[in-house]
């Protein structure tokens, strides 16, 4: 990871365990931080971008919760989209079934990766050899 | 302990003090450097700015205002009586523009902000470095100078300044009651002995000095809640250094301040 971080320092956008939220912002506003910040966006426009990318996943419902009251699957999507709102992201997603304890399989990652088609987006997945068929056939 | 090992670790405490100061120092320069450059300021960092004002001063205002009306009457009530003792009535104003306006008005409110903000922003970050959010911050190239600092290093060095001069303004107000039931001083004699006493350059004094507080009051503590260890313990031991050395800058400004006004 630290070696991505360092050559896709711009568009690195990791989503780890490693790698919380803002204990102190709302899932909007830690969602909308990052393009606030790299884009300068003022408050409205950074507003309708981050309820849209809320709505891509049905979250707007938890939108003014703060992290530590989520769940772990809400608390992975708000990290996933967190880093979809970064330019060109380059999305890592570090070990995803032990953000997601109960989670059997990658299907359900998937169907949400899918939902972010924002232009010139990436991701990668990086997890334990032995976790391999929790990925279906064609692995990951 | 032989004396050419007391002479060593004296020498290296007095290195690592003057390390940690040298370090400090060049992080303020570059982080003031960043308050004075134009293409730091985002929208974000204004509304961070605008929210911390509000915590600042706004929701101490009420407290704030007391303080200044029971202190200020206090102490402007205790030196008038000895003005008067002493036979130096004529010496109110320089006495309410001299020591009110540019020493007691910002230092009351430094302490007031140190004891209140300065430590909740020092413990803040001391929790945002133990729950590795500075490090998520820097995972998303969010820089925390910019993003964490200057917001609120504004938004204090306003806060500071402003309620600087309310003070000023509610003890003024007070002298004038005071100096009405002390000396039987009319309202026009009294404005009269003020306006003579203060000088322009009073002002300038008072807002340079009370940014400056406000700087380092906010400064210091973000930089040792930043530096604090990964451990939650490290968080009280932080909040500590930050709080101690804040004290002692608040000791050195008001220090130059008086070499500077003197010279």
């Amino acid at each position: 990871m630290m070696e991505l971080a360092t050559a896709e320092k711009g568009r690195y956008a990791p989503v780890s365990a490693d790698i919380p939220l803002l204990s102190n912002l709302s899932v909007f506003r830690n969602i909308a931080l990052i393009r606030q910040y790299h884009e300068r966006l003022g408050r409205e426009e950074s507003h309708r971008l981050t309820t849209e990318a809320l709505e891509r996943f049905g979250l707007c419902g938890i939108a003014e919760k703060r992290p530590y009251d989520l769940s772990e699957r809400d608390l992975f999507l708000v990290k996933l989209l967190r880093a979809a709102q970064r330019k060109e992201a380059l999305i890592v997603i570090d070990r995803p079934f032990v953000q997601i304890a109960g989670l059997r399989s990658f299907e359900w990652i998937r169907k949400h990766l899918e939902l972010l088609d924002f232009p010139g987006i990436d991701a990668i997945i990086l997890d334990y050899e032995w976790n391999g068929e929790r990925y279906g056939s064609d692995g990951a | 302990m032989n004396a050419v090992s007391w002479i060593e670790s004296v020498g290296a405490g007095a290195l690592g003090r003057w390390r940690e100061l040298h370090q400090l120092l060049g992080f303020a320069s570059a982080v003031f450097r960043r308050l004075l450059s134009p293409s730091s300021y985002r929208p974000l960092t204004v509304e961070i700015a605008v929210t911390q004002i509000y915590f600042t001063a706004v929701q101490l205002l009420g407290f704030f205002i007391v303080v200044s009306v029971v202190f200020g009457s206090l102490f402007i009530g205790m030196t008038l009586f000895v003005i008067k003792e002493i036979g130096l009535t004529g010496y109110i104003g320089d006495f309410i523009a001299g020591v009110v306006v540019l020493e007691m008005a910002p230092i009351m409110t430094t302490l007031l902000i140190a004891l209140r903000s300065g430590s909740a922003i020092n413990a803040e970050m001391a929790v945002m470095k133990a729950n590795r959010e500075l490090d998520a911050l820097e995972a998303f190239g969010v820089d925390i100078a910019n993003y964490l600092f200057l917001p609120r290093i504004v938004a204090v060095m306003v806060s500071v300044v402003l309620l600087s001069a309310l003070f000023a303004i509610i003890v003024t107000a007070s002298g004038l009651v005071f100096s009405a039931i002390i000396f039987d001083m009319s309202f026009n004699t009294y404005t009269e002995l003020i306006a003579k006493a203060i000088e322009y350059r009073y002002f300038t004094i008072m807002v340079v000095k009370s940014a400056a507080f406000g700087f380092f009051i906010t400064f210091i503590p973000l930089y040792y809640g930043s530096r604090a260890g990964y451990q939650l313990t490290a968080v009280p031991v932080a909040v500590l250094r930050g709080m101690v050395n804040v004290f002692i800058a608040i000791i050195i400004i008001e220090v130059l301040s008086l070499v500077a006004r003197f010279l």
